[in-house]
């Protein structure tokens, strides 16, 4: 473990000085990501002009739950982004290879290997406009329930990690990620809306067999909600479900994996 | 530049396009899907909560028949930032467009449409199904005319787009990355532009101070084209608009290209 621990703080420490090489694009990703938590913000306060709740929540909560939104977003552009990204080519290349002779685990290694450093400063921005939302919030919210908030997202940015890596591995098969990756991204849409306005077979999907409606909105709901045991067991219940999942597919993916140009 | 280069052109990015068909449709399909569940969802929850029947002028059919045309017309925008060109610079492969007898913006023009004539194809055959499935909502007036409208105005709009961007990608002469910017630009665009959300939707004084912005006429213009939304006095101011609009940035963009060929040093970064 430690010796993970330690691989990451020089992932990290790597990752911050190439981002100090490349100075503007450190600071035009900053203003990107602040454009991108405003025009958010202002879409959900523009459909709040012309009506009073939306899926049982009222605009506090709803922004509250945007801005834990933006948290999980940060956290997977900051840890997992650049190695979803770069995934299909390293299968497609042959590359792959150099991360498989490493003697640490090849899924952690593909993983976390690339820290986004400029996505670091808008995780901290994020935090901030979730702290703002939080400290403006009408309701008094207790301190345990804010940190079990916290540590739910973080599951919730590890189960939309999972879900884009699981999502990537038919490259393995396909040799071409493009449209698997789009799809990845398009279930973002899902995770940065209220789960409750899904109802039917597409809200029994979208959080169980695609659970991407389940990232955001269940640590938002124990937060704004009150504890639910069946809230919290059903995210952590799908979470663990998905990580072994991808563990067992990614194992089976490396013994198809041909090496060079496969 | 003659009519088979840009044939050839045309052809070659199609090509491109479909090398890996599984990727094109499952892409098109899954995307196109998962925009329409989402639109469906939200419109859905937004009317039944606010106990409306009409808000900012759409039914709720008139706001998924919106939402989808606006992710079409968005595809047709931004299928590729301005053929790259941030990449040529940064690539090198600038040099031969330098050398090659054929106008750099309008061989970039046409590569760009050509991607979005793809798109617009794909459009054609969402629009056929959605006038099937949804019929004419009230207040859209779908037909021919209005197709054909939506079309011409999606051509007004690419020019416009494309002036936009091609001054931002030709910052790469000077900076090291520019996809940040173009990204930040697309969101800046589909917010107030009324790809996002129509702009009825906005408080009335800020409408009055988008109409004379360039980002209406990028989305709201062309989705509204297609719907049959504008008449032919609005068409044309309009049109006009957008084509002021792309005519100042196109200037401005063919002063950053001069001022960056002085930059440029042809050997990549």
């Amino acid at each position: 473990m430690w010796r993970y621990l330690r691989l990451y703080a020089y992932f990290v420490r790597f990752a911050f000085s190439r981002a100090m090489e490349f100075r503007a694009d450190f600071f035009f990703r900053i203003v990107m990501d602040t454009v991108f938590y405003a025009v958010h913000i202002g879409f959900f306060k523009l459909i709040f002009l012309h009506t009073p709740s939306l899926a049982g929540w009222k605009e506090a909560e709803v922004i509250v739950f945007v801005s834990g939104f933006f948290v999980v977003d940060a956290l997977i552009m900051t840890l997992f982004s650049n190695n979803l990204w770069w995934l299909p080519q390293l299968i497609n290349r042959g590359d792959l290879d150099y991360y498989l002779v490493r003697p640490v685990s090849s899924l952690f290694f593909v993983s976390f290997r690339d820290f986004a450093a400029n996505s670091f400063m808008n995780l901290l921005i994020a935090c901030g406009i979730l702290g703002w939302a939080i400290w403006n919030y009408a309701a008094p919210l207790s301190t345990a329930s804010v940190a079990l908030y916290l540590v739910m997202l973080l599951v919730g940015a590890m189960l939309y990690f999972s879900i884009q890596m699981l999502l990537l591995l038919p490259v393995f098969w396909t040799h071409s990620g493009e449209g698997f990756r789009a799809i990845g991204w398009q279930l973002g849409n899902f995770m940065g809306q209220p789960d409750r306005i899904f109802t039917g077979w597409t809200r029994r999907v979208l959080v169980t067999v695609v659970p991407a409606a389940v990232v955001a909105s269940f640590p938002a709901r124990l937060l704004l909600e009150g504890f639910q045991w069946s809230v919290l067991l059903h995210m952590l219940g799908v979470s663990l479900a998905f990580w072994i999942l991808l563990i067992w597919l990614w194992n089976r993916a490396l013994k198809n994996y041909s090496s060079a140009s496969s | 530049m003659n009519r088979s280069l840009a044939w050839y052109l045309f052809s070659m990015e199609l090509r491109k396009a479909l090398s890996y068909r599984v990727d094109f449709w499952v892409k098109f399909l899954v995307s196109l899907g998962i925009e329409v569940a989402i639109a469906w969802f939200l419109w859905r929850a937004v009317f039944e909560f606010s106990g409306k029947t009409e808000i900012g002028g759409y039914t709720f059919v008139g706001m998924i028949f919106y939402s989808i045309i606006s992710r079409q017309v968005s595809g047709i925008l931004s299928q590729s930032d301005a053929g790259n060109i941030s990449v040529e610079i940064y690539q090198g492969t600038l040099n031969r467009y330098l050398i090659y007898p054929v106008s750099f913006y309008l061989y970039k023009l046409l590569e760009y449409v050509a991607q979005g004539g793809i798109v617009l194809l794909q459009t054609t055959i969402v629009y056929l199904l959605l006038v099937v499935w949804l019929g004419s909502p009230p207040g859209a007036n779908l037909g021919l005319g209005a197709f054909v409208a939506g079309v011409a105005a999606c051509c007004v709009a690419f020019f416009l787009y494309f002036a936009i961007i091609a001054n931002l990608e030709m910052i790469a002469f000077w900076f090291d990355n520019v996809w940040s910017l173009l990204v930040m630009v697309r969101f800046i665009t589909r917010f107030l532009g009324g790809a996002m959300i129509p702009l009825t939707f906005y408080p009335e004084r800020f409408q009055e101070v988008l109409i004379y912005l360039p980002f209406p006429y990028v989305a709201s213009f062309p989705i509204r084209s297609f719907m049959g939304q504008v008449n032919a006095q609005e068409w044309i101011f309009s049109a006009l608009m957008a084509i002021g609009w792309g005519t100042v940035f196109m200037a401005v963009s063919r002063f950053v290209w001069r001022r960056g060929l002085f930059q440029y040093s042809g050997v990549g970064i």
